[in-house]
């Protein structure tokens, strides 16, 4: 077993690196991935501790990974982020299981807040 | 909806993604640096970086909601 991990997905590079100085990477690992194939292949063995997924990606799309994560890993947080209008974008991300919403342009630090609150409610023997 | 409406519909979705997303690097670097730097200068300007960017964001979602409106 490795250590836990955050993953960070988004193919924006700029913003990968946002949230790379955002979260602290203490008792985790942060790890990126630039699409929905490269996300869903880095979660295969081991389930992430949490997701920061972006909703608006070339192939396969913030919609299908976050699908496909919640039928693999239903326990993983999945925090999406979208810089499109965001009342339907939310509704659907909801209704397909994400635990949480930001929208572009969100604040860092209540993202590291969320993102802290999540990790901290993880059972004993899964925190970082 | 008719197709018309899908197409228009998909463009202003690209475009808030288009806008929004530099913003989101503008407003998330300069609160970091607002909350991270010490020099009360530096941090001045952090702030001034952030409500500009955030009074843009305004902006684009006025344009953005009118633009559906119509």
């Amino acid at each position: 077993m490795t250590r836990p991990f955050v993953l960070i997905v988004d193919d924006d590079e700029v913003i990968r690196s946002l949230l790379r100085l955002t979260l602290p990477a203490e008792g985790y690992d942060v790890v990126e991935a630039e699409d929905g194939r490269h996300a869903l292949q880095l979660v295969e063995d081991q389930p992430p501790a949490l997701v920061v997924l972006d909703w608006r990606m070339p192939g396969r799309s913030g919609r299908e990974v976050l699908a496909e994560l919640k039928r693999v890993h239903p326990q993983t947080p999945v925090i999406v982020l979208t810089a499109e209008e965001p009342l339907r974008t939310e509704a659907e991300a909801l209704a397909l299981g994400a635990d949480l919403f930001f929208a572009k342009p969100f604040s860092p630090l209540q993202l590291l807040a969320t993102v802290d609150r999540f990790l901290s409610e993880r059972p004993l023997d899964q925190r970082p | 909806m008719s197709s018309a409406d899908g197409i228009a519909e998909e463009l202003l979705s690209w475009l808030a993604h288009e806008l929004n997303t530099p913003i989101a690097v503008i407003v998330g670097y300069a609160e970091l640096l607002e909350k991270r730097v010490e020099e009360p200068a530096h941090r001045e300007a952090a702030v001034h970086i952030r409500e500009a960017a955030q009074r843009l964001r305004s902006t684009v979602d006025r344009l953005l909601a009118e633009a559906r409106a119509k």
